[in-house]
Parts: structure tokens; C-alpha cells; sequence
């Protein structure tokens, strides 16, 4: 019952701080609603995993955050995470739309995968908002961020199916990846030029 | 020793080791050809499973290796794939060497291909997801060039690469759950539409092809034409695994006529738009989709001819690409701009880049006598058996990247409004002469020159049309 309610509590979070990462404006504030994301797919897949290699998903994200937010130095503007009013009022609806289309189709889904519908429904969510994420804008780190919303968000349906340790250690790997390839965008060192 | 350990563990250390070399530009390289170079003759000499004695030593490379409890296995016929893997790696090291390609590409080039091997040896196939995504992840270093301002291409590559991910992994499981022979046609269809779209992100199929162009035109020329020409050409090999290891991907017969569709419309699309382009960086990177849209073909015909047109184009397409890499990288270097105008005269100042560069262009076009000609021909003749209203689609196609090739072709060799010194280097002319040379007499003797290559087909057990 407690751990379901921890799925539940899981799922709140998703749909709270994907939508506030799609809808942001500052980088700071995006950094800790990525850390919040992470933490909920940890309190939704604690519930089938181990906590150990549930732990697993959770400090990995952590430290792809970790990375990103250390690119990100204080005097970094938040330029182009901008949005103006009507943009963020369309992704907002967009959004909600995603909420909805999941909520609708988990029970259609649950046909091929037989797990629990808060399963369904954070996986889902998340892996939309990802995808809108990556759909409605250019900026870098936003499509870092929308990448590693998608891959969470898939994590979480696949966590349902698969414990495999190697797949664990793979796509943590993934996770990590993304966010150094991310950081090396956001704030390329010239480190070496053509000699 | 195994046989993934010498082609795939070994090459990611060596790679490490020459990663600390790095600011030593001529060790790193050197370093890097002569342990492919190294790989690619053990790969001809070395079978594998069986044990080969020479007069000092005697050896047995048995063909898997355990890693985390999955299995790297490659087998035997799986050797040319090797050598054609690693000879090519060679010829790309060379032309970065000696094109003064960014130190870095020497270990990460290394690494990437011997990932990509792992991920075609890896037991079950799935894992091979994980595997080409950290590829993809690792190529990116290469790709990006630190400064550079415009990111569009590199973040769109990432972006469709990383969503094949998801689609590849389900389908692992949705095999595990109904087994090798599903008998639900609903769920049948689904694992058919996931894995048809992991591989369409994968390889750039219709419509996901727009970050190729993109991609062409920001990143090094070498750099860049190394991962267009030789990602999706593992990547077809990984399809043909799959197909060959899946009854329910090889036997409905619409699955090949989606991928013959995804290819007319890509060698059709891919076509037309070359005869528009003034680039020459976006232009390769529709050569690249025309490429794969005639693999896709080859594959549809469901035949032994369209395999092996599979198989024996791999080399030349890959030959080609690697000379048109290498003359974009020469006329970057010389901070010219390799544009329609800006290529005018070019043959003048440099006859030897100049002549490679056509060559290559004139190859992908399939121009008679070129390393391309006698394949397509056949490709055409088949379809032409098949289903004879296609072909008109493939004609429009070629006929637009012919076009593309005699505009620039024109330019290249008009005579230039103002005299200028001659820039080419010795080297570059001989490796440019040996490349030209080395695509007439595959085009001239293309059954003499890639006949090992033809035993690629005998690694598909179920793959006997």
C-alpha cells in the first residue's frame, strides 16, 4: 500500500515537473525540476525493482544533472530557454493534451504491456512531454533535456518488462552520455583546433 | 583468444592508449593506420574456430566472448565483414592524417567501429541498441566542432539515433513474451511498425532524413562523411541480422514492399533535390540517402540478386564517399568555399583533387565504367522484373543526381577567371591517383576485385531466397 502510494506520489511529480520543464524559462530552476523528474521515476520503479538498482536510475540522473547544471555557470543566460507568453500558454495545452491522450490509451496499452497503470501513465507522460520537448524547440538544452525526459520515461515502461542488470548499467550509461554530449554542446572548451 | 576480443576489446584499448598520444598528431595517426592496417591483414589470415598453425606459432580464435552475461559472437563468414570494416577505417585514417582532420578523430574512429562491430556480435540483438547509441553518444565529439555555432544538424542526429533506442529495446522483450514465431497478427504488426521505425531513425529512411544535409554541412568534412558513410552501412547489416533471425520479419511480404516503397521515394526525393544543390557538403549527404535507398531496394527484391547488390556495393559506395570526404576537407583547408561557384576552375589549381572529386561524384551517379555501374544495373534489371512502373522513380532519381554531377562536373573543369597558383601536395596526389585508379577497375572488374566480399551472405543461415 505505502509503495503504491510512493508510485502514485512518483506520478505526481512526472506530470508537475515535466510540464514546468516544458513551460520554464530559467536554467537554474530547470536543473532541480530535472533532479525532481529523476527522483519520481525512482519512487515509480522502486516498486517492482530492488532499491539498490532502482537507486541506480535516480543517481544517475542526479549526477547527468550534475554535469549539465555545471556547465550552466552563473553568468550563463537563460536567452534562450526564453518563451513568450503565448508559446508557453500552447505548450501548457500541449501539455494537457499529452495528460490526456495517456490517461485515455494506458488501458488500450496495457494489452502489450501487462504492469500497472501508474507505469503507463508516468512512462507515458513523461515520454510524451519529452517528445514535445524535442518537437518545439532548437534550444540545446532543451532537447538535452527532452532526450533524457524520453529516455526516463521509456526506462520506466521498461522497467516493468526487463531487470536485466546490463540493460541498468547500459542505459545509465545512456543517461550520463547525454548529458556530457549536452554540456560539450552547451559550453564547448577549444581545447584542439586543425593544426 | 576470442575473436571479439581481438576485433572489437582490443581496438577500444589500443584506442584509449592512443587517446594519450593525441597531442603528438603524426604518432596518434600512424599508431591508429598501423593497428588497422594490423586488424584488417589478421582478419584475411586468422579463421575463425579453427586452428591455424604457421611455423613458429599455432592459433585457435574461438568466436564468442562472455561480457556482463551476454555474448559477443562473431563468426567465421563473418570475416569479410571485418576486413571490409577495418581496411576501411584504414583508408579513412589516412585521408584524416593527411587531410589534418582533428587529432581526436584517430581513437574515437577506432572506437566507434569497433562498437559497431560489438553491436552486430552481440547476443541477443537488442543489446545492439544500447551499444550503437553510446557510438552515436561518442561521435558527437567528432561531429561538433568546439565553437562552431550552429548545432541544428548534430542535435537532430542525436535526437533520431536516441529515439530508435526505445523501439529496439521493445521489441527485445515483445520477443521474449510471444517467442520467435508470434501467431498474433495485432501483436505481430506492432513489433513490425517498432522495429520498422528503429531502423528508419537509424538509417535516415523517408521522411526522417532531414538532419542529413544539416549535419553534412556543419560538421568536418572527413569527420563527417566518416559517420554518413559508414553508420548506415552497419546498420543494414544489423537489418539483415535482424531479418535473418526473425521469421516474422522475414516472411510477410509487405514488410519488403514498405522497404521498397521508403527506398524509391528516397532515391526519387534524394534525386531531385541534388539537382538543386549549389553545396557540395549537402550534396554528399544526398548521395548518402540515394545510397541507402538502394540498399533498401536490393533488400526488397527478396532475392540473391538483391543481396548480393548488397553486399558488393558496400565497398564502392564506401570507397567513394571517402575520396569526396577527403577533396571537401583539401578545398576547406585552402579556405575556399566548395560551392558551385566557388569549385569553378578548381581542376586548374588542383587536377589530381579535382578528378578525385568527379570521380566520386560520377561513381554514386552510377556512370558507366565507374565502381557503381554494374551493380545498379543489375539492381534496375531486377526491379524492372519485379515491378516495372518503379523503375521510372529510380531513372528521375539518377537522373537528377547526374545532373548535379555534370553541373558541378562543368565547374570544376572551366577555366578559371583568374590564374592562380597550383596548391596540391604529393601525397594528396597519389592517394587521389590510387583512389581514381582503384574505382575504374572495381567499375571495369567488379566480380575480380569484390568477389570476397560476396561471402558476407553465407553469415544469414535463413537468408536463402
Amino acid at each position: 500500500m505505502f509503495s503504491s502510494l510512493l508510485a502514485y506520489l512518483g506520478l505526481a511529480l512526472i506530470m508537475g515537473s515535466s510540464m514546468l520543464l516544458l513551460i520554464g524559462q530559467n536554467h537554474r530552476i530547470g536543473m532541480v525540476l530535472l533532479a525532481v523528474q529523476y527522483l519520481a521515476v525512482f519512487l515509480v520503479i522502486f516498486q517492482v525493482w530492488p532499491l539498490g538498482l532502482a537507486a541506480v536510475k535516480m543517481i544517475a540522473g542526479w549526477m547527468g544533472v550534475a554535469i549539465l547544471a555545471a556547465t550552466l555557470l552563473p553568468e550563463t543566460s537563460s536567452e534562450d530557454l526564453e518563451l513568450n507568453i503565448s508559446s508557453r500558454l500552447f505548450r501548457l495545452l500541449l501539455g494537457v493534451l499529452v495528460w490526456v491522450l495517456f490517461f485515455t490509451i494506458a488501458p488500450s496499452f496495457a494489452r502489450w504491456l501487462p504492469v500497472p497503470y501508474v507505469f503507463l501513465w508516468s512512462g507515458g507522460i513523461l515520454l510524451g512531454v519529452g517528445l514535445l520537448q524535442l518537437g518545439t524547440s532548437q534550444s540545446p538544452l532543451r532537447v538535452i533535456i527532452g532526450l533524457l525526459s524520453v529516455i526516463s520515461g521509456f526506462e520506466i515502461f521498461y522497467a516493468a518488462v526487463e531487470n536485466s542488470t546490463l540493460v541498468t548499467v547500459l542505459l545509465a550509461a545512456v543517461t550520463l552520455g547525454l548529458a556530457v554530449v549536452g554540456a560539450f554542446i552547451l559550453n564547448p572548451v577549444k581545447t584542439e583546433e586543425k593544426p | 583468444m576470442s575473436a571479439p576480443v581481438l576485433w572489437v576489446i582490443v581496438p577500444i584499448l589500443a584506442a584509449i592508449i592512443l587517446w594519450f598520444f593525441r597531442k603528438n598528431r603524426d604518432v596518434s595517426f600512424l599508431g591508429a593506420i598501423g593497428l588497422t592496417g594490423a586488424l584488417t591483414i589478421l582478419a584475411a589470415l586468422l579463421p575463425i574456430d579453427r586452428l591455424v598453425s604457421f611455423s613458429f606459432f599455432s592459433a585457435n580464435l574461438s568466436s564468442s566472448f562472455s561480457l556482463l552475461g551476454r555474448n559477443l559472437i562473431l563468426v567465421d563468414a563473418e570475416r569479410s565483414f571485418l576486413i571490409l570494416a577495418y581496411a576501411m577505417l584504414t583508408i579513412w585514417l589516412t585521408m584524416a592524417w593527411l587531410g589534418r582532420t582533428r587529432r581526436i578523430f584517430a581513437p574515437i574512429s577506432i572506437i566507434l567501429v569497433a562498437l559497431m562491430i560489438a553491436a552486430i556480435a552481440v547476443q541477443p540483438f537488442f543489446y545492439s541498441a544500447l551499444i550503437i547509441e553510446v557510438a552515436v553518444l561518442l561521435s558527437i565529439l567528432i561531429l561538433y566542432r568546439p565553437g562552431q555555432e550552429s548545432t541544428r544538424g548534430v542535435l537532430r542526429y542525436l535526437i533520431f539515433q536516441t529515439l530508435a533506442v526505445p523501439c529496439v529495446l521493445m521489441i527485445g522483450w515483445l520477443t521474449e513474451v510471444a517467442g520467435n514465431n508470434p501467431t498474433d497478427p495485432a501483436l505481430v504488426n506492432l513489433m513490425i511498425l517498432l522495429i520498422g521505425l528503429g531502423f528508419a531513425f537509424w538509417l535516415a529512411v523517408f521522411p526522417f532524413y532531414t538532419w542529413l544535409p544539416m549535419l553534412s554541412e556543419e560538421s568536418d568534412p572527413i569527420a563527417g562523411g566518416f559517420i554518413l558513410g559508414m553508420l548506415p552501412t552497419f546498420i543494414l547489416f544489423l537489418l539483415l541480422n535482424f531479418i535473418d533471425g526473425f521469421i516474422w520479419l522475414r516472411d510477410p511480404t509487405f514488410v519488403f514492399s514498405i522497404y521498397r516503397i521508403a527506398g524509391i521515394i528516397m532515391v526519387a526525393t534524394g534525386g531531385i533535390w541534388a539537382a538543386f544543390q549549389t553545396k557540395l557538403s549537402r550534396l554528399f549527404s544526398y548521395a548518402v540517402i540515394i545510397e541507402n535507398g538502394f540498399a533498401l531496394i536490393g533488400l526488397s527484391l527478396r532475392s540473391q540478386t538483391g543481396l548480393e547488390f548488397f553486399t558488393l556495393s558496400m565497398f564502392p559506395r564506401m570507397l567513394a564517399f571517402a575520396i569526396w570526404a577527403y577533396t571537401l576537407e583539401r578545398i576547406d583547408h585552402q579556405k575556399m568555399e566548395a560551392t558551385l561557384e566557388g569549385v569553378k576552375g578548381l581542376f586548374r589549381k588542383t587536377p589530381w583533387i579535382s578528378l578525385g572529386l568527379f570521380t566520386s561524384m560520377a561513381s554514386l551517379a552510377g556512370i558507366p565504367l565507374f565502381a557503381a555501374f554494374p551493380f545498379r544495373l543489375i539492381l534496375i534489371q531486377a526491379l524492372a522484373e519485379q515491378g516495372g512502373s518503379f523503375v521510372v522513380w529510380i531513372f528521375i532519381g539518377i537522373l537528377g543526381f547526374l545532373i548535379a554531377t555534370f553541373r558541378f562536373g562543368a565547374k570544376i573543369f572551366q577555366k578559371p577567371e583568374i590564374q592562380e597558383k597550383p596548391w596540391e601536395g604529393r601525397y594528396s596526389s597519389i592517394l587521389m591517383l590510387i583512389a581514381i585508379v582503384s574505382l575504374l577497375l572495381i567499375g571495369i572488374f567488379p566480380k575480380f576485385f569484390l568477389a570476397g566480399t560476396n561471402h558476407l551472405l553465407n553469415t544469414f543461415q535463413y537468408l536463402d531466397w
